[in-house]
């Protein structure tokens, strides 16, 4: 395999890295094993000398502990023994010994120590002297050990003995004793005590516990003297053998040994210890299990654990070797399965390739080169989209390639590679893509064949198939060819054809019984409807067992003819013909031989005569007669034929006749005659003769056929007819209009019998044409009388009644006529009903008609339009009336129709309201009398009920006879009247308004030529004036007289400029009553020009004297409410400037008089302090003058120009105000004001000094402003009306929305100490609204200050020079 | 001598004062308005106080009750230059508020002399 290509997944593992693999998890595995297991090891060995080092030392500890407690012990009974000692020896020393003192010094002593169970004398001879423990007196304890020590030896130390048992109690002790002495030093006895065994054992669990020590003591020479615990036969056991005391002891003062077990003991470890001050040695043992018993358990835990451990590992290294195996062989088993897969594939296919990821080849196997005859190395290494293209279509070869890229698998890819060899082969490749395990696309690989026989031999049997299918096509039938196992296998285009409406069954493969019976199932074939599954078997073993030919029909009426044959290989061909036209002429050749049949028996049997012609033979000759022609005409059959018919004719025969028979043999068309004939014996008879051309197949003329009636008994008849008939005609004929007899049969059929000639004149057709087409009146009546037409004769039909018809026509010239016709019916014995109609031509006289009735339609839609009722209404002599003409509108004003007004002429007379109903008839009357028009207008009751006026006008002519004529016409006016009712209505309703007002309303009206007059003036003038208002109507003069003259001229100027200016007026005067009372009025009038250019003034003039004496006490009123407020406000103005000087005041006449003191008697300075003190006096008299004066001031105002007042203040200030504020002054005439001079100078003056101190030291501007507004609605306290506008700014400090809201309160300063008072703002507020009038403030912090005042204009100045309303700041 | 505090926002009625009162041997202590009269009394602890009515800041109405509150039996002497409340004059306002005795201004320099030595003849 070459370097590049793909080796597929499971050559890139081989067995040795598995091998590998495998042993490195063994090797792994027992690392792990043998490092765990020695950790283990190390650790549970260390914890084991851990458990036992502490163990021992505890033990180390315990015998030290014991020693140090023994070794006290034994001291405190020593001591207590020592004591017992000296009492004894005292007591020796006495002369007698007291025994009883004895004992009870013995209990008291044994009471002293409580580690001694007793405490007794030992006397000389053994015997128990004293114990504290009675029962024991007197026994003999000259056996005991001790006693024979102390006995033999005279040492004095203290005994300690190996526990004995209590003689006594039995109780084991450890006896402590000492030997007593007599004073000289001989043998006295032994005081002993028990110590018990139990003490130390306290001891001893106090410190350990529950423990598992064994602690011992023995003597210096092995005897244990205690064993805790306690263990029977264990005291006094002589231990002297023991490696203890035989090795160790000998060795060490102390230490820890490790015994082995004896029969006494397990392994054990042992601390022991030589005691330091006695000869004692103590022991503590422990057996090793006891010590080794938890390390045991945690050891055996942590074996354990590694045990797990182990086997854990153990089991995971077997699970990966045995994968490890298991890959090696599914390795090999793939090996194996891909050298197989290799032989197989070489085996099925003739070679094996592959492709790498670029789709460049990489691997051929051997048989390439066989195949192809090159070597493979010719392609590989070639990229599959590199070679040209091999493929059999260009399709076929890019779909391979877009496989390829899209890496799918791909099948049987079929094509001719050039490997420029020359020869062709084909081959075909199949390919699956490779993929990695990670899914990376690794190549392809496929097989290869080649197919070169299979192709050629595909090629040679698709051209047979072609050339079969050619000549198949060439055949007229259907052939359908179906293979062995009856599946289709072909058929050609014709077949298809015939079988067009299955076309879709048609496909390769289908069987036959499936075709069919889905064709059946469809209905498509006639024979099988109804019976499908049985048509179909008979179809189907038709089809298996063919025998020759069969027929079948389509549902659609086609016939087919099917015949089959079964091939050597068992297959059947088929071929199908359309036998339907075959099979249509079959059945007309049976119809016809049927009808042959017929038509002998028919021909021999009729009455009529019928001869056969020859025109093909010469002279045209007779072939056939039948027998009624012999009976007929006497000729027998063979006397005829073979004659021309010519020896038939009568010789009186008629030309015009027999040229009509000759011509139909001439045109070849029926034809037919009545003709005179000859019969054999001579005789003639009439016969209606009717010939017809016989043809073949070819339309060519064979034979005519001629059929004889005798119609002779007819003919005479007839002839007897004409003669009354040609009498009956010329009377028609000369009818003014056209005369008809018309027939119709039960069948409907109608045709006519007469038509007199004058039908030629009328509608331009003449009688024969009607005889002929007896529908021919209804091509020319007008469509739009048709039906009309029709119905009348329908109905004349029905009832046998005559029909009078108007209709029109359309002459043959296309005039169009309009006739009149009349219809008599009459039944006939045979059932026709005969009309007798006689026709006019009414043309004329119905145009002059229509002209009549158009131009009085003209007229009706003149009066149908006029807006109101035209009538024509004729009175009789007798005093009856009728209406002759009443127009359409009638209904629309009335509610009745003007039938109804014309049935019954005193409807509407009726249904005049009572009231009105006089009125009416005498205007009625007069213009009767008078024979002049009249009028009237009066209300009426509707068919409706409802009430409407009308109003009338009429006109009467008299008529020849008499009788009166009344051309009318009547509107309905209720509108109108209602309208006018409605003006009257309001008129009264205004006229009740103007005379209930409070004031008089007038109107006056100023001619062009300046007269006045009052038209109206209502009545309560008589109240203001005492004149009434008719006094004043007519006098003219009468109302400007009685207006006080100081008024005159100014009323006179407001209604001047009134007129001028087309404006409102307003006024006020007073006026003098007639009986000398003076009343204040104020009027306003609102003037309009006249159509004839007067004027007329709309005006109301009402009282204000109340109104008047109401304001004078206001004014009063308001003074003294000023008065009061000068508590506040002006009072306190004079308060503040009082206050201000006297306090100038205090230096001067305090230290004037001061200095005056201190002057000498004699200084000459002294005059002129005095002097000064005097001009200081006089000011605070001043100031007090002041004061009062200002206090009982009275505010009087008058009417005042508001400029005057702003100069004469600024003039007044320019005196004291600073060079650096200049005063700017924006001063607008505005007309006077009611105020109080003095007061608004202060007020101006105020303000000015606030801004000057608001500017400062700056440079600074102060404006005044002086305009007129007018305020509409009542705001801020402002009644609607005129003001006056002040306004006082300045461009200085200005203040904050907080101070801006105290300004007005008194005392309220901003100025420093000194400077001002707080009071001048109170009193401009108190002042202004003292005049009626505000005052507001309008400031920001740094943009100065705007005052704005608004007072009220005097009233007399109200109309000049008021702007629109403006904004008003709030105060 | 006597510890006289005056309140007045009229440099020259202060200054004056200061003179008639120092010249009749008492100590004075000046101040402009009631808030600082106030203020300083606590630590001058005064035997007689004069005020003024009408001052900016805080006028002598109210001063005069906060004096009376804080010293009952102190002996407090108004004066005014005139004005009016309603219809009563400043100084009869001020006695109903406290103050011993009214002054009008302006004064003679005995007559305020004399008035403190009435109202402090231990200090006499």
């Amino acid at each position: 395999m070459s370097p590049g290509s793909i080796t597929g997944p499971v050559k890139t593992h081989s067995a040795t890295p598995l091998r590998r693999l495998r042993a490195g998890i063994i090797a792994f595995s027992l690392t792990l094993i043998v490092g765990y297991g020695l950790d283990t090891y190390r650790h549970v060995n260390a914890e084991r000398q851990e458990i036992l080092k502490d163990a021992l030392e505890k033990a180390e500890i315990l015998v030290l502990t014991l020693d140090e407690h023994l070794a006290r012990t034994v001291q405190a009974a020593g001591l207590v023994l020592d004591t017992a000692v000296q009492r004894v020896e005292q007591a020796l020393r006495e002369p007698a010994v007291d025994m009883a003192g004895l004992g009870s010094a013995f209990q008291d002593l044994q009471g002293r120590a409580p580690q001694l169970v007793n405490l007794g004398l030992i006397d000389i001879r053994g015997r128990v002297a004293i114990d504290t423990f009675s029962a024991a007196l007197g026994v003999d304890l000259s056996t005991r050990e001790y006693f024979r020590t102390h006995s033999r030896e005279p040492s004095t130390a203290i005994l300690l003995s190996p526990t004995v048992s209590s003689r006594v109690t039995g109780r084991l002790f450890v006896p402590l004793s000492r030997r007593v002495d007599h004073p000289d030093g001989s043998f006295a006895g032994v005081v002993y005590g028990g110590l018990e065994p139990e003490y130390l054992e306290n001891f001893y669990s106090r410190l350990q516990g529950r423990s598992v020590v064994t602690l011992s003591v023995y003597s210096a020479d092995g005897i244990r003297i205690a064993r805790i615990p306690r263990r029977a036969g264990a005291m006094g056991q002589d231990m002297s053998q023991s490696p203890l005391f035989t090795t160790l002891l000998l060795q060490a003062q102390a230490g820890i040994a490790r015994l082995a077990a004896d029969e006494d003991s397990p392994d054990r470890y042992v601390a022991f210890r030589h005691s330091a001050d006695m000869p004692y040695v103590i022991t503590a043992a422990i057996a090793e299990s006891v010590i080794l018993a938890s390390w045991e358990r945690q050891a055996a835990d942590t074996i354990l654990q590694t045990a797990l451990v182990f086997a854990a590992v153990i089991g995971l290294t077997a699970l990966l070797v045995a994968m490890t195996y298991r890959r090696e062989r599914i390795q090999a088993d793939l090996l194996v399965s891909e050298a197989r897969y290799r032989h197989f594939t070489e085996a099925t296919s003739d070679w094996f390739w592959e492709m790498d990821a670029e789709l460049r080849f990489t691997h051929f196997s051997g048989r390439f080169e066989e195949v192809f005859g090159v070597p493979s190395s010719i392609l590989l290494g070639r990229r599959r989209q590199d070679m040209a293209n091999p493929g059999e279509t260009p399709a076929a070869w890019q779909q391979h390639l877009d496989d390829l890229r899209a890496r799918r698998p791909f099948r049987d890819f079929t094509y001719k590679p050039d490997m420029g060899t020359g020869r062709d082969i084909y081959c075909r490749l199949s390919g699956q893509p490779v993929f990695a395990d990670d899914g990376t696309f690794l190549g392809y690989r496929g097989t290869g064949r080649d197919v070169t026989a299979e192709v050629l031999a595909d090629r040679r049997a698709n051209q047979a198939r072609e050339l079969l299918s050619n000549a198949l096509e060439k055949i007229a039938e259907g052939f359908v060819l179906y293979d062995a196992d009856d599946r289709l296998v072909m058929w050609n285009s014709q077949y298809a054809k015939i079988h067009a409406h299955t076309a879709d069954l048609m496909v390769r493969g289908r069987r036959f019984a499936d075709i069919i019976r889905e064709a059946a199932a469809r209905g498509s074939v006639a024979d099988a409807n109804g019976r499908v599954e049985e048509w179909v078997a008979e179809r189907i073993a038709a089809h298996q067992q063919p025998h020759g030919v069969h027929e079948q029909k389509f549902a659609d009426g086609r016939w087919l003819r099917i015949q089959e044959t079964q091939l050597p290989d068992g297959g059947r061909v088929g071929i199908h013909t359309d036998i339907t036209e075959t099979k249509a002429r079959e059945a007309e050749l049976r119809d016809l031989a049927q009808k042959n049949e017929l038509f002998a028996v028919a021909i021999a049997t009729t009455t009529s005569g019928i001869i056969i012609t020859d025109p093909t033979l010469h002279n045209h000759p007779i072939v056939y007669v039948n027998p009624a022609f012999t009976s007929l005409t006497g000729y027998s059959a063979d006397e005829a034929i073979g004659r021309s018919t010519h020896f038939l004719r009568a010789p009186q025969a008629d030309p015009q006749a027999v040229q009509a028979i000759e011509g139909a043999w001439q045109q070849e068309r029926p034809g037919g005659a009545r003709i005179l004939n000859r019969r054999r014996d001579g005789s003639t008879f009439y016969a209606d003769i009717r010939v017809s051309p016989v043809r073949d197949l070819t339309q060519r003329v064979t034979h005519f056929i001629g059929v004889l009636n005798d119609v002779t008994p007819q003919v005479l008849a007839e002839e007897g007819l004409r003669e009354s008939e040609e009498r009956m005609r010329s009377i028609a004929e000369n009818l003014p209009g056209l005369t008809l007899q018309r027939v119709q049969k039960p069948d409907g059929s109608i045709h006519y019998t007469y038509i007199s000639e004058r039908t030629v004149e009328i509608s331009g057709f003449a009688p024969q044409e009607y005889f002929a087409d007896a529908n021919l009146i209804w091509k020319i009546v007008d469509p739009r009388d048709a039906p009309a037409y029709r119905a009348a004769l329908e109905q004349s039909a029905r009832n046998l009644t005559t029909a009078d018809v108007n209709y029109r026509i359309k002459r043959r010239d296309g005039a169009q006529r309009r006739l009149h016709g009349m219809f008599r019916p009459r039944r006939a014995a045979n059932g026709d009903i005969i009309w007798d109609g006689l026709v006019f031509d009414v043309t004329e006289r119905v145009e002059a008609e229509e002209k009549l009735r158009e131009s009085e339609a003209r007229l009706r839609g003149i009066a149908g339009n006029l807006p109101g009722v035209v009538y024509q209404r004729i009175s009789s002599r007798d005093g009856t009336y009728r209406y002759a003409y009443v127009s359409e509108r009638c209904v629309e004003l009335s509610g009745y129709t003007a039938e109804e007004w014309m049935a019954d002429a005193t409807i509407i007379r009726n249904a005049l309201v009572p009231e009105t109903l006089p009125a009416f008839d005498a205007a009625v009357r007069q213009a009767a009398t008078e024979m002049k028009p009249g009028s009237i207008e009066f209300q009426i009751i509707t068919k409706a009920g409802e009430r409407r006026w009308w109003h009338s006008m009429f006109s009467p002519r008299r008529l020849a006879n008499g009788d009166l004529l009344w051309d009318g016409v009547v509107f309905d006016v209720t509108n109108r009247v209602k309208a006018e009712e409605t003006i009257r209505e309001s008129e009264a309703r205004l006229r009740s308004i103007a005379e209930n007002l409070p004031g008089v309303v007038y109107q006056r009206v100023m001619r062009q030529d300046g007269t006045v007059t009052y038209p109206y003036v209502s009545m309560r003038a008589i109240e203001l004036t005492g004149y009434s208002d008719r006094e004043i109507v007519n006098d003219p003069t009468l109302l400007p007289r009685i207006i006080a003259p100081e008024f005159h001229a100014s009323y006179a100027e407001v209604i001047k400029r009134s007129a001028v200016e087309m404006a409102r007026a307003q006024f006020e005067f007073r006026l003098v009553r007639r009986d000398g009372e003076e009343r204040w009025a104020r009027g306003l009038c609102q003037p309009r020009r006249l159509p004839n250019g007067d004027i007329l003034w709309d005006g109301l003039i009402f009282d204000i004297t109340e109104q008047k004496r109401t304001e004078q006490q206001r004014i009063e009123l308001e003074a003294q409410l000023r008065h009061a407020q000068k508590i506040e406000a002006v009072g306190t103005l004079a308060g503040g400037i009082a206050h201000d000087i006297n306090n100038t005041l205090v230096p001067i006449v305090a230290l004037g008089k001061m200095t005056l003191q201190a002057l000498p008697a004699d200084s000459p300075e002294r005059d002129n302090m005095q002097t000064i003190l005097d001009a200081a006096y006089r000011v605070r008299d001043l100031v007090a003058e002041i004061l009062a004066f200002s206090r009982k001031e009275m505010p009087r105002t008058q009417p005042t120009q508001l400029q005057d007042i702003v100069t004469k203040a600024v003039r007044l200030l320019s005196a004291s105000l600073a060079p650096n504020i200049s005063i700017v002054q924006e001063i607008a005439d505005i007309g006077p004001i009611e105020a109080d001079e003095n007061q608004l100078v202060q007020v101006v003056m105020n303000l000015c000094t606030n801004s000057a101190h608001a500017i400062g030291s700056r440079n600074g501007r102060i404006t005044i402003g002086l305009d007129a507004v007018g305020i509409k609605e009542t705001t801020g306290g402002l009644a609607p009306g005129g003001y006056a506008r002040l306004v006082v700014a300045d461009n200085g400090n200005g203040m904050d929305s907080l101070t801006l809201q105290r300004i007005f309160e008194p005392f309220f300063t901003t100025k420093g100490v000194g400077e001002g008072t707080g009071l001048g703002l109170a009193v401009v507020h108190g002042i202004i609204a003292n005049h009626r009038g505000r005052i507001s403030a309008e400031s920001e912090p740094g943009r100065g200050t705007t005052f704005t005042i608004l007072l009220p204009l005097a009233e007399s100045n109200e109309m000049t020079g008021i702007a629109a309303e403006q904004p008003l700041t709030a105060a | 001598m006597a510890k006289i505090l005056v309140i007045d926002d009229d440099r020259m009625v202060r200054e004056t004062l200061k003179i008639i009162l120092a010249a009749a041997g008492h100590e004075v202590l000046l101040t402009e308005d009631g808030n600082k009269g106030l203020r300083a009394f606590t630590e001058f602890t005064p035997d007689l106080v004069i005020t003024d009515i009408l001052m900016p800041e805080k006028e002598g109405m109210e001063t005069i009750r906060d004096l009376r509150e804080r010293r009952p039996d102190l002996p407090i002497i108004a004066i005014s230059g005139g004005g009016r409340v309603g219809n009563m004059s400043f100084l009869k306002v001020a006695e109903r508020f406290g103050a011993n005795r009214t002054i009008t201004k302006p004064f003679e320099p005995d007559h305020i002399v004399a008035t403190i030595a009435e109202l402090l003849p231990k200090a006499a």
